[in-house]
């Protein structure tokens, strides 16, 4: 009988023992609490309320963090994670946001070449032209008007007959998309040609007739990388930022097999 | 668990400090000019643009099935198209200057994140029924009866759910003074990311020289129990902005809306505010004295001056010239009137003194005659207020505002519903879906057929960058349009009378010797001031018809408030009549079995330099211009033209477009000494 207990008692014993061995006091109940921690909670408190805590508030600043952790341990604990569409969320979030920062805020210029090269047609500057006009109001025999002037200036005589207009005389540095708002779509015809310093026209608008002549025209071109780095480094990052976590995404999703329930419909 | 208790209430006492006034700066994204010089014009350019557009984050546009986001709306501005909740394309004929998403304040974001049912916010009480609401086979007319249903619920029970009082976050709701936590149904971190949203959506789109951008939103208050509307958009001027929008949830007070902003000025942070809609604020928005019922102030008046400098008179739901019955001798007053309460189910009848711009300057200059301060010394803007985030300026090209429930001609009442639909009408239990019937058919009564294809701020700016356009809408150098985009200058001055019409540099003379819309004019004994007025068509529009200039003016006793309207200049040449002041007919027409309308009447021009035959130097006066395009179609008879059918008869089938400046105002010497008529009555 009492060798039976004792090898009852054994058993019992060598299981406890075993269960000591695979299952190490892993329940470790310490809660440490490091200086940095408890220093940035102190400083968030001093910014939102203006002044440093004393000693009560710090303790309780402390007590606050302590038992936040215990009921986040005993969460764990019960397996609360698992399933947990906010959580699992915020996980993913985490992960993008730590991909998205991992990316170099300062890109070396090679790089930058790169992409500027690749991108030359979202950084040309449209042609651009200097132009002065004369108008004459629809309304006071514009047409004939127009001709003679027309025929005077090119004589070389003085023409001092055009009507104000509202929006000036002289416009410098249009693209042909300023112009068209400014004038309407007829007027960009005296565009086309590019000669400089010739009257041109009579050319109708909605608001009369005009006679224009081009002073200068800067053509179209492509500013150098240099002189746009901030610009492109700036769209650099935009689209590194997207595309480094598709990328980071693709990669892991070759690692996974995705099994749907061929019955779902 | 007393315990846990006393530490939730002292985490709520942690975080007390108010998150409107915690700044966030938003720069680093703005996209630079890739070395393309921007026009900068000394004589000033005119931008047109809209500082009122409604987003998916509004909550009555996401109940109404807009998904656009601000992302799409800064494309549509600058002249993409994007897609109308009922998956019709949207584009504008002609790209803007600048826009502004304004999103309501309070709520904002809020309905995205309950019907997105995986986040947290979706499993707030209340959230349910928003459930996946704007999923694409939901995107539909026959959703609109449940659509309107919500909105109603919504407004009137679930947003002020209100926390039981053991509830933590109700009290660290009242100790950061951010009430909205204090809602069963709020969730702080979907509301401030819907908020860092828009900003970053704005910082992206701004181009400076090119395309202009506000953070901004939309400030909805009501007066308490008569449900005036109050609302107002608040535009910040740069990149840095508050952590969360002051909404009506933290008061609905529009005095703790402007000190806050005053505050927000004091730590660098700019912004102004433009109320809209007083046409439906039953004549609340400019009474004679404060929200709370107190006598009018000097400080109250430069209080709200300084943050309100402007007002939008014009939009999608009326515009707030006048009214017929203030201006019963303004021929020209019965425009795109809509004289009801704001969000009022039925339509409730707004009281119209107190709700339209012309009167309050009348009303400001009794004040200012009182000692009290003018606060009603504001300039004019109009915008659309669209909530689909795409603006429908014309008159051809019109969508109305709010997405699926008015998106259609049918909804909107202009085109006869049919059988299946009357049908549907009949089994919606709302007085939106009540009939009015005529010999085509039955259409529906939803108010929405009195909405108008309505309005453009247009802003006098050398060059088109934040700065510039704030600085012009500060200095109230800006001007309203019912849509289109006609131009218009004006100045005032004793020396104006000598410009010359026919100098190629009348506008730097203008400047150079006269003061321009928004400004004042001093008196100086008995000199009489002379006005230049220069209007230009929209190059797109009908040609004008003529030039007005709207006088109001208070006598020196501070009695007689009255107002008078001159045409100053005619088209074609014409000369006004000195009796009547008025223009003859010009003889412009419009066909409305196809819309067509006279081309070769009316002027692409109009200008004139003008002295008021009735000016009196001792009393208080306002001027402003009023320029009419010969009369075109309203879009109400082009839907009706579209679908075939004729136009309403109860309907205005024409309208006359038209642009009003801001004013400049004259103020007469010794004014301010004057004893104030209060104290004249006590003394008595």
């Amino acid at each position: 009988m009492t060798k039976k207990l004792f090898i009852f008692l054994g058993i019992g014993l060598s299981i406890f023992l075993i269960d000591l061995l695979l299952n190490p006091v892993d329940e470790d109940k310490t809660i440490f609490i490091t200086n940095d921690e408890v220093m940035s909670l102190v400083s968030a408190w001093s910014i939102q309320v203006g002044r440093d805590p004393n000693v009560d508030e710090i303790r309780s600043i402390i007590d606050g963090l302590v038992e936040e952790e215990i009921l986040y341990r005993e969460a764990l604990r019960l397996g609360l994670d698992n399933e947990d569409r906010i959580i699992k969320r915020r996980l993913a979030q985490k992960l993008t946001f730590l991909r998205q920062e991992s990316i170099s805020n300062d890109p070396d210029d090679k790089a930058l070449a790169a992409y500027y090269d690749s991108n030359v047609d979202a950084y040309k500057n449209p042609e651009r032209f200097s132009f002065t006009h004369l108008y004459f109001s629809i309304e006071k025999d514009a047409l004939e008007r127009s001709k003679l002037a027309l025929r005077k200036i090119k004589k070389g005589d003085n023409y001092s007959g055009a009507d104000p207009f509202l929006l000036g005389k002289n416009f410098s540095n249009r693209s042909k998309k300023d112009i068209k708002k400014d004038f309407g779509i007829n007027f960009l015809k005296a565009f086309d040609s590019s000669e400089l310093n010739t009257w041109l026209g009579p050319i109708t608008s909605s608001y009369g007739i005009h006679l224009v002549k081009i002073l200068d025209k800067s053509e179209s071109y492509l500013p150098t990388f240099a002189e746009i780095r901030p610009q492109v480094k700036i769209d650099y990052l935009l689209e590194e930022r997207d595309s480094q976590i598709k990328g980071y995404l693709e990669e892991l999703k070759s690692e996974y097999r995705v099994v749907l329930n061929p019955n779902f419909k | 668990m007393r315990k846990i208790i006393t530490l939730l209430i002292l985490g709520a006492l942690v975080s007390c400090s108010d998150t409107r006034l915690d700044i966030v700066d938003h720069s680093g994204s703005t996209s630079f000019s890739n070395g393309d010089k921007p026009n900068f014009n000394e004589d000033r350019s005119a931008f047109f643009g809209d500082t009122h557009v409604h987003t998916k984050y509004s909550f009555d546009a996401y109940i109404f099935g807009v998904t656009a986001s601000p992302d799409d709306a800064y494309r549509y501005a600058q002249g993409e198209s994007i897609k109308h909740p009922l998956g019709y394309d949207m584009q504008i004929d002609e790209p803007l200057d600048f826009y502004a998403v304004t999103d309501h304040g309070f709520f904002m974001g809020m309905l995205n994140g309950w019907a997105d049912t995986s986040t947290y916010a979706s499993t707030l009480p209340g959230a349910k029924p928003f459930h996946n609401l704007n999923r694409k086979e939901n995107q539909t007319v026959e959703s609109a009866g449940e659509r309107l249903g919500m909105f109603q619920v919504l407004v009137r029970d679930t947003l002020m759910d209100r926390r039981s009082w053991w509830d933590p976050t109700l009290w660290k709701a009242v100790l950061s003074k951010n009430l909205s936590m204090g809602s069963k149904n709020f969730d702080q971190a979907t509301h401030t990311s819907a908020w860092a949203d828009i900003s970053r959506a704005a910082e992206e789109a701004n181009n400076p020289g090119k395309f202009t951008t506000f953070t901004a939103y939309e400030f909805t208050t009501s007066t308490d129990v008569e449900n005036g509307n109050l609302h107002r958009n608040v535009i910040f001027k740069g990149s840095q902005i508050p952590l969360r929008p002051h909404s009506r949830i933290d008061s609905i007070n529009p005095e703790d809306l402007w000190n806050w902003m005053d505050n927000l000025r004091e730590m660098g942070i700019d912004s102004l505010a433009i109320p809209h809609n007083s046409n439906g604020s039953n004549g609340q928005m400019f009474e004679m004295e404060t929200f709370e019922g107190k006598p009018i102030t000097q400080e109250y008046a430069e209080l709200r001056m300084r943050n309100e400098p402007l007002v939008e008179m014009t939009q999608v739901k009326g515009t707030s010239d006048t009214h017929p019955l203030l201006s019963p001798n303004d021929e020209f007053a019965d425009f795109e009137i809509y004289d009801y309460r704001i969000g009022s189910v039925p339509n409730a009848y707004s009281y119209p003194a107190g709700g339209y711009v012309r009167e309050a300057y009348l009303k400001g200059m009794l004040l200012e005659y009182m000692s009290q301060g003018n606060p009603y010394k504001f300039g004019l803007i109009g915008a659309s207020d669209s909530h689909t985030g795409a603006g429908a300026y014309k008159e051809d090209n019109y969508w109305s505002k709010i997405g699926i429930v008015d998106g259609t001609p049918q909804s909107r009442g202009t085109v006869p519903l049919d059988q299946e639909q009357i049908d549907l009408a009949a089994g919606v239990d709302n007085p939106l879906a009540n009939l009015y019937k005529d010999e085509q058919g039955s259409y529906l009564e939803t108010g929405f057929n009195a909405w108008g294809a309505s309005g453009l701020a247009g802003v006098w700016a050398e060059e088109n960058t934040r700065d510039s356009l704030f600085a012009a809408m500060r200095r109230k150098e800006t001007f309203a349009t019912s849509g289109n985009r006609m131009k218009v200058r004006f100045f005032g001055g004793y020396e104006t009378k000598d410009l010359d019409l026919s100098d190629g540099n009348l506008i730097k003379a203008a400047y150079a010797s006269s003061t321009t819309m928004g400004g004042e004019i001093l008196a100086d004994g008995s000199k009489v001031p002379s006005f230049l007025v220069w209007a230009q068509r929209d190059k797109n529009g009908a040609p004008l018809q003529r030039v007005q200039i709207i006088k109001g003016t208070l006598s020196n006793t501070g009695g007689d408030p009255s107002e008078k309207i001159y045409d100053v200049a005619c088209s074609n040449g014409d000369a006004v009549n000195p009796l009547t002041n008025r223009c003859p007919d010009n003889g412009a027409r419009v066909d409305i079995e196809t819309c067509t309308f006279s081309k070769n009447v009316g002027s692409a021009e109009l200008k004139a330099i003008w002295t008021d035959p009735d000016f009196n130097e001792k009393n208080r006066s306002f001027y402003y211009v009023r320029v009419l395009e010969n009369p075109t179609c309203r879009w109400s008879t082009w839907d009706a033209l579209r679908n075939g059918v004729k136009p309403r008869k109860d309907l205005h089938s024409t309208i006359q477009e038209r642009a009003w400046s801001s004013p400049i105002w004259y103020v007469p010497t010794g004014s301010n000494e004057m004893p104030p008529a209060r104290s004249l009555i006590m003394n008595d």
